[in-house]
């Protein structure tokens, strides 16, 4: 049984099959790639993963229960957290605040509880804001300096690692990174690259998705990929195997004509 | 101005700061309408003078660090106030506006300041306590007390009714939703004959306490108070422990969830926050909140009327969250104190007060976007540095809300 398995998933978009039919699983601890051309349905199909659009047709199974029709803060609550293509974070909240609403649901207190048990909650909220701030550290130490600085307020690179922190607090068990380079410099991509193997060495049992146009993070990064065309699946293997496919070349080819 | 900054942090500097701002508003109250509008414009020049040099902020973490302090004087100061009125009754009157403006406001501000959902419509749950109020008293002979706690039932339930369709709409389309109920609140209670009609209902039972009239003549410490210092009072109290909830509900994940909301609601969502519990919850204790004021509103002078909460109050509740400071506890209710008793001091000027609220407004605005008071961001105590091997480096304590 893998951790995350879908079958025959796929989305119309007024007539258009912007998934279309895709068969995938992951294992604990994989770390995997999604390529393809742009509008290919990488991100589609990430959104449909995470329940903010619903599947026209097929099913997405975690750990073998069926979270087709879940909503998306139900499917964050079983254990699947994501970043976007364009940063989502709160951009008027402080840093610490947006590391927190990571951890929304590991707050178990009740309204009462906030109102009579004022020292219990706050030490609660602390300890959580701590870990958040752990996390980010882990990436990049100097951030905890603008732990109150407006997350508008911050470098693009690490709002990038404040999302990657956010989405990991709450330990999920298969995280989705779309696009977690896009906007950065080559530079910055290197250290991008290197902060998401550090999750690895964080998070062991970790499965990982991660949506990336640069070839050179697809080389180094993933031990599989998977590459999407109009919708549909079109190969799925290790780098080499997949650079030296004749459909996926096709597919880049046509991709850059049109 | 560094000088001033540290010196704030002491606390005897609260003291007399809470001196101050109560004599300030002692001042405000018993002047001539015009001296006391340009006490208040000084005022507000002052805090932005201040502003300027990062005192006010200053001032917040001073109060902060001292809170008991600044809690123990800032209540004498306050009592103080109704004791020195004497036997002004206009002014306790006043200052009753004020006090149930803004529990109202603090209510309308889970919903406006924190999710960022527009609601035209509070005057209509302020409006539905007080009638629940009416209706236990003049129908059913009960006591207000009891009339307000059905109120709480009636603004809750009413506030998840009205909720419900909201989770469907947002921006324009949610405040025209609202509009519409506000509107058809206003035309109901105008239309039932049992709750009065157009007259409303009027000599009704006030609120007692302890088989205590608060609205008698009291003469403690050989000072005879106004009639209505022990209402007034009573009133402070549902304001203080309305404030201290607001405070917490923003401290904690229940605020934080709708900041989230009100920002990304895709991204929140995507968090594990489900919107729709969430929304629903600011609507319900937002309704309850604006509930309990107007439920309290009916001890002022016994009557209920639908003019008492038209559209016209929903707007003014409106202008004074928006003029205090979204998300901004105090400044939340010094928005309601000061528009409140503008509102009041301007009815010397007949017909320009329209003219003359309508340009304190504008420049308000202008000079502060954001509201007397801007949000605030959340400052948490003891979070530790530590460095890559788990060590700690350096210990921060920063005061907590
Ligand atoms: N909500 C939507 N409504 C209609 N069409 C949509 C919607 N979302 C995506 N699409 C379409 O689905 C197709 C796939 O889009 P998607 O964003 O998944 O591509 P992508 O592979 O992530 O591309 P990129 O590399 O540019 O991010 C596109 O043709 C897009 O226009
Ligand atoms: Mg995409």
């Amino acid at each position: 049984m893998s951790l995350l398995e879908t079958k025959g998933l796929s989305i119309n978009f007024g007539g258009i099959w912007a998934v279309d039919d895709v068969d995938f699983s992951i294992e604990p601890g994989q770390v995997f790639g999604l390529i393809g051309p742009n509008g290919s349905g990488k991100t589609t199909f990430l959104n449909i993963v995470s329940g903010i659009y619903k599947a026209t047709k097929g099913k997405v199974f975690l750990n073998g229960e069926d979270i087709t029709d879940l909503r998306p803060f139900e499917v964050f609550q079983k254990g699947i957290s994501r970043t976007y293509q364009s940063s989502r974070l709160c951009w008027d909240l402080s840093v610490v605040d947006n590391l927190l609403i990571g951890s929304y649901t590991s707050q178990s207190y009740g309204f009462l509880d906030t109102i009579f048990r004022r020292n219990y909650v706050n030490h609660e909220i602390e300890k959580l804001a701590q870990h958040g701030l752990d996390m980010l550290s882990y990436f990049n130490p100097h951030l905890l300096d603008k732990r109150y600085e407006l997350a508008k307020n911050i470098p693009h690179i690490d709002r990038r690692r404040i999302e990657i922190s956010r989405a990991m607090v709450s330990h999920p068990k298969l995280l989705l990174l779309d696009e977690p380079t896009a906007g950065l410099n080559d530079e910055e991509t290197m250290t991008m690259m290197r902060d998401i193997g550090k999750i690895k060495e964080k998070m062991q049992d970790i499965a990982i998705i991660i949506i990336e146009h640069d070839m050179k993070v697809m080389e180094h990064v993933p031990e599989k990929i998977i590459v999407l065309n109009a919708g549909a699946k079109i190969a799925e293997g290790v780098f080499d195997e997949i650079i030296h496919d004749p459909e996926v070349i096709a597919a880049y080819i046509g991709g850059q004509e049109s | 101005m560094e000088a001033l900054k540290k010196s704030v942090h002491s606390p005897f500097v609260i003291i007399l700061l809470n001196l101050a701002l109560g004599f300030a508003l002692y001042g405000i109250l018993i002047t001539e309408s015009l001296v006391s509008i340009g006490l208040i414009i000084a005022f507000i020049a002052l805090v932005l003078f201040l502003e300027r040099y990062g005192i006010v902020n200053e001032v917040f973490d001073a109060y902060n660090d001292n809170k008991v302090v600044a809690l123990i004087s800032g209540l004498l100061v306050i009592l103080a106030v109704p004791v020195s009125l004497k036997g002004n009754i206009y002014i306790a009157h006043i200052s009753t506006i004020a006090v149930l403006y803004a529990i109202a406001c603090l209510g309308l501000n889970f919903q406006m300041g924190s999710t960022d959902m527009t609601n035209f419509a509070p005057a209509a749950f302020m409006g539905l306590g007080a009638y629940s109020v009416g209706v236990a008293t003049s129908k059913f002979g009960l006591s207000p007390w009891v009339g307000l706690l059905a109120g709480i039932f009636v603004t809750g339930i009413f506030g998840f009714m009205v909720g419900l369709p909201t989770l469907k709409t947002k921006g324009y389309y949610l405040s025209l939703v609202t509009m519409a109920i506000q509107i058809a609140f206003t035309q109901l209670m105008n239309t039932i004959r049992y709750v009065g009609g157009s007259d409303g209902m009027s000599g009704l039972t006030k609120y007692s306490l302890f088989g205590y009239d608060l609205y008698k003549r009291y003469t403690f410490f050989g000072i005879r108070f106004a009639p209505q210092v022990p209402f007034l009072i009573v009133c402070v109290l549902f304001l203080i422990a309305f404030a201290y909830i607001s405070m917490r509900v923003y401290h904690v994940s229940y605020g934080l969830s709708l900041n989230a909301i009100a920002q990304d609601e895709i991204a929140a969502n995507c968090l594990g926050i489900n919107i729709s519990r969430q929304k629903l919850f600011a609507f319900v204790i937002g309704s309850i909140f604006c509930g309990v004021a107007g439920s309290l509103m009916v001890g002022l002078e016994g009557y209920v009327g639908p003019k008492s909460y038209d559209f016209a109050k929903s707007l003014l509740l409106i202008c004074m969250v928006i003029l205090g400071g979204m998300d901004n506890t105090i400044g939340i209710i010094v928005g309601a104190v000061f528009l409140s008793i503008i509102t009041e001091k301007l009815r010397d000027f007949a017909d320009y007060q329209q003219l003359v609220y309508g340009l304190l407004l504008v420049v308000l605005l202008i000079v502060r976007p954001n509201g007397i008071l801007p949000r605030r961001v959340r400052k948490y105590k003891n979070l530790i540095r530590r460095n890559a091997g788990g060590k700690q480096v350096e210990v921060s304590t920063e005061p907590t809300a």
